[in-house]
């Protein structure tokens, strides 16, 4: 029986750990949750590859382009079968018996944004899926009085002038107040539990009656992702069967509760697959001859001592806390990966705001087989990275990072067992 | 003399608004140039008004501070806060020296000591045994840029925000006319620069408002406001000021003159702490002096010391922000566990053969270069610049004949409403975003109140600002405030400035907690919002119908068919058979 310790419990540490488990039933997985409602900041979508160097718009089918990126990315360490194995293994993860709460083919969908941009995505939940711009139908998108996050006529006259049908838009007030702002979550609670408003209705029958009047034709409507957290599901479908329309959310910046949907859906899987997930923060590594032994773990009440066979450093990029900046280079801190920074800070970032950084492309070097390596070759032989903490590349410019922690952690995870 | 000579003043910050002022109070045609909106650049700097007790190897500037921190105080009192400041240092010399040179320039101080002190300034060092206490005095150099131009304009100057001097002509040694652009939104994508329907003045309510919730976009686009279309003019001044500081070597260079004087880089840091009662000075042993002072809610951090600029430009390096923070924290030690969160840099040019601190100097060209008509000033401070313009107004009045007296330290400054009319705003709707405490009323009348729409200038107005890039996450939805009002490309181009102007306050502050949130913000604009695609505002036809995105959308799924719809089991692995169905 292998033992397997999973650092970090975003995207990648996820299927890392799901992975693992499905090739060896055996094995006993552990996954470090770090700081999991970092999730709040995920679209919730998985973005597999939207854009590569050699090509203007963005990319139809990711599989058939990863040949434009470069040999050390890490889709072409992994190969085009595993990488499609691995996506064909995130659609396992997704699906349910009856229904899967994802959808995607193997070609890209372009998805609105709250700027009234479009975005290719590869797998959406099925909360985005009517409100595609890539599926030409009109839509109307309703905006909430007390939500600046969207203004909805803004992105409809956006999208309107772009896409190939009519986006129309109206706002209207959410049936029932609250005194948290962003009220994203209060929102979604009041749908979940279809509290009744201040006139004794439901309130995902008053909304939907709020909405209905500035409706036309259009076939699909959209929302800010303020549809419930637990019930979303049964909410999408009644508020469907009210407006006779399809229903979908349009994500925002943060708080996103695609993303905390996303994560809800993960660490079911987690535990249905008997993985254990404690919340832990690394704090110190033991190795032997260049293999780790142990990490010791802060939780929130104890310092312990984990053992294993296999790690997984999958604690993600700068954004996400996994590598961190000091004011001379940016480390790896949970097992002390090299990271080669510029000799200077301001070599770090660009002039351009949303231009193509190296803190965007910050992170560990690995080998063919996702080993941190240092020059004189991996920093540990039983380790393996996975997902953002990888660098040499922007995986948000490609918009692949999602995509990369699903790959990358497939791979992982079945080499994790397989030693 | 049978006419009134008319007096070109290049530069919008206390310093031009204040020679704008001066010559318009003694009669002189004027009017002011600036990039920018007014005022607008002013904020990078520290915002103190010394009381000169800094300055105790100088008597004669000592007196000369102290002198204006007076006058400032009686004409421009609605834009000071009389905080008074404390002058620390680890070394009792050090302190005894401050205390008997101001003594000698006649600046009212006290030495303050023990409990009386930790009172007046809790967060001091227990380090600190005692502190020299003078009037030094908080300005918010925005408000007073302000102020001053519209006591110009009071008294005749014409006010010209967003107009770039494009050329200077000289004619047998003598300047001739000068080309002006005015350009509120350089850069602006092509579509957005129309010209405008409501006779070109931005802010004048046209069409009907409170209709945004039924616009259909297609109307929306036809009747919303665009930026007001460049143009450009020529006028033909008597007489031209140099006044726009780290770059007036740009401006004379336009002449084929060169200044050959340094540029030099002022930091101010903003940290995310609660703010200091007083200005705090701390004169380290090496005899340099930084300054921790309020500023709108929280700490600012700066140097009087001026470093000059090397190849990579303007910005702070993260050494400085260092440096400055250690320095700092000797001082006040709690700022040492607080987030910087941006680090602004104002330009300066220095004296020849002085610090540049508050020297200053006036290049006249004529007596120079041999070219007559222009006048460049180099240095001054936010202290002296009432002085400094009075320096300029007299030679420029000798120039021409004009004896008038000077009487900027007389006449009081006008009070302004920074967001104009519409000040008295009571809002039900909520705050536009999480870091910035506004509502959507109040930026709607900040927006109004800008000659131009910007960010920046409107948030100046709120009397707030934004700190770090993640706080700046938000920044769509307060450029979102100006829709429908303003055509869609108008917040495009509003939200871009923003972002680009914003972005060079973080560069040197990318470590920690801060490069963590901001790595997030970049992840966001770019990935959940395609903000950084140029498809999004592309093509914008003129009927708001269907142009060519540019994609081809049938390549691409439309969320109907989907791999597990047509998987036959659920556990099987096939290698590629059901992606590419």
């Amino acid at each position: 029986m292998s033992r397997v310790v999973i650092v970090g419990a975003g995207i990648g540490g996820c299927i890392a750990a799901l992975a693992a488990k499905d090739a060896d039933p055996s094995a006993d997985v552990h996954v470090l949750a770090v700081s999991p409602e970092r999730y709040r900041h995920e679209p919730g979508t998985i973005d597999v590859l939207g854009y590569v160097p050699d090509q203007q718009g963005p990319v139809a089918r990711p599989a058939a382009r990863i040949d434009s990126l470069p040999a050390d990315h890490p889709y072409n360490l992994v190969g085009e079968d595993d990488l499609t194995r691995a996506l064909a293994y995130l659609d396992d993860v997704f699906a349910d018996s009856d229904r899967s709460t994802y959808r995607g083919t193997d070609r890209n969908a372009l998805a609105p944004t709250v700027t009234g941009g479009v975005r290719p995505t590869y797998r959406y939940p099925v909360t985005v899926a009517a409100g595609l711009v890539s599926s030409q139908r009109p839509m109307h998108l309703v905006g909430l009085d007390c939500l600046t996050h969207i203004d909805a006529d803004l992105v409809a006259d956006r999208l309107d002038s772009v896409a190939p049908f009519d986006v129309t838009a109206s706002t209207v007030e959410f049936p029932i107040d609250a005194t948290e702002t962003p009220p994203f979550e209060a929102f979604a609670r009041a749908l979940d539990e279809n509290n009744e408003t201040s006139d004794g209705r439901p309130v995902r029958e008053a909304l939907a009656r709020a909405v209905r009047p500035a409706l036309d034709i259009e076939s699909r409507v959209g929302f800010p992702p303020v549809l419930g957290v637990t019930q979303h599901d049964e909410i999408r479908r009644e508020l469907e069967s009210q407006l006779q329309a399809a229903v979908f959310e349009l994500p925002v910046g943060e708080p996103n509760l695609p993303g905390i949907r996303l994560r809800e859906r993960l660490f079911d899987r987690l535990d249905e697959a008997g993985i254990e997930l404690t919340r832990a923060t690394v704090t110190e590594v033991s190795s032997t001859g260049g293999s780790i032994q142990s990490v010791n773990v802060a939780t929130e009440t104890e310092q312990r001592s984990i053992e294993g066979d296999n790690f997984v450093l999958a604690t993600g990029g700068v954004a996400s806390g996994g590598l961190v900046g000091t004011e001379t280079e940016v480390v790896e801190p949970a097992f002390d990966c090299p990271v080669e920074s510029p000799e200077k800070h301001s070599e770090w970032s660009i002039s351009a705001p949303l231009g193509d950084h190296w803190f965007a492309r910050a992170g560990v070097d690995v080998t063919s087989e996702l080993k941190p390596t240092s020059r004189n070759g991996p920093v540990f032989e039983n380790l393996v990275a996975v997902g953002g903490v990888i660098g040499g590349h922007n995986f948000v410019e490609e918009r692949s990072r999602s995509g990369v922690a699903v790959v990358t952690g497939y791979e992982a995870g079945r080499s994790a067992v397989d030693w | 003399m049978g006419y009134t000579p008319h007096v070109l003043v290049i530069g919008g910050g206390v310093l031009g608004t204040g020679v704008a002022r001066d010559l318009a109070i003694r009669g002189l045609d004027v009017t002011l140039v600036t990039e920018r909106g007014l005022g607008t650049g002013t904020t990078r700097g520290l915002g103190v008004i010394e009381s000169g007790a800094r300055h105790s190897s100088d008597e004669t500037l000592a007196k000369r501070l102290h002198s204006e921190r007076q006058k400032l105080g009686q004409i421009a009192g609605d834009c000071i806060e009389n905080t008074g400041g404390l002058m620390v240092s680890d070394s009792p010399a050090q302190g005894e020296t401050l205390r008997k040179a101001a003594d000698s320039a006649s600046i009212p101080t006290d030495t303050i000591e023990g409990d009386d002190l930790r009172e007046r300034e809790p967060g001091l060092s227990d380090d600190v045994g005692r502190a020299v206490s003078a009037p030094d005095a908080v300005v918010d150099p925005f408000t007073l840029t302000l102020a001053t131009a519209s006591s110009a304009r009071e008294y005749g100057a014409t006010i010209r925000p967003h107009t770039t001097v494009t050329g200077i002509g000289v004619e047998e040694g003598t300047l001739d006319t000068v080309s002006l652009r005015h350009d509120p939104a350089p850069g602006a994508h092509p579509a957005a620069v129309q010209p405008v329907t409501d006779g070109g003045k931005p802010g004048v309510p046209g069409g009907e408002p409170d209709d945004a919730d039924r616009t259909m976009p297609g109307e929306a686009a036809e009747e919303a406001k665009q930026f007001t279309a460049p143009s450009t003019d020529e006028i033909d001044p008597d007489y031209v000021v140099n006044a726009v500081g780290g770059r007036a070597d740009e401006v004379a260079s336009l002449a084929g003159l060169e200044l050959g004087r340094q540029t030099v880089v002022e930091s101010t840091l903003l940290v995310d702490a609660n703010p200091p009662d007083t200005v705090v000075t701390y004169r380290s042993s090496d005899g340099e002096d930084t300054v921790v002072m309020p500023r709108r809610g929280r700490t600012a951090i700066g140097t009087m010391r001026k470093t000059v600029t090397d190849d990579d430009g303007a910005a702070a390096s993260i050494t400085d922000v260092r440096e400055l923070e250690d320095r700092a924290s000797e001082a006040v030690p709690a700022l040492q566990n607080e987030e910087t969160l941006r680090a602004d840099s104002a330009l300066s040019l220095q004296c020849s053969g002085g610090e540049a601190g508050h020297d200053h100097e006036l290049l006249d060209h004529g007596d120079r270069d041999g070219c007559w008509g222009m006048t460049t000033i180099v240095g001054g401070s936010l202290t002296t610049h009432r002085y400094v313009a009075e320096q300029v107004a007299d030679d420029v009045c000798a120039k021409f004949g004009i004896r008038r007296e000077c009487q900027t330290d007389e006449i009081p400054l006008p009070t302004v409403e920074p967001l104009g009319a519409a000040s008295d705003i009571t809002d039900e709707r909520p705050v536009v975003c999480d870091s910035l405490p506004v509502t959507q009323a109040e930026l709607e009348a900040a927006f109004e109140a800008c000659e131009s729409p910007a960010i920046e200038e409107a948030t100046l107005r709120l009397g707030t600002e934004f700190g770090s890039w993640g706080e700046s996450q938000c920044a769509y939805r307060v450029a979102s405030a100006l829709y429908p009002e303003y055509d869609e490309s108008v917040v495009a181009t509003v939200l871009q400035a923003f972002l680009d102007e914003h972005w060079e306050t973080q560069r040197p502050v990318l470590r920690g907690e801060t490069l963590e949130s901001a790595t997030r913000t970049y992840r966001s604009y770019v990935e959940t919002m395609a903000l950084g695609d140029e498809a999004i505002h592309g093509e914008d036809s003129q009927d708001g119908e269907a142009a060519d995105p540019g994609i081809d959308l049938d390549s691409f799924a439309d969320g109907r068919e989907t791999a597990n719809r047509t998987r036959p089991l659920a556990c099987e692995r096939p290698t590629g058979g059901e992606l590419s169905r």
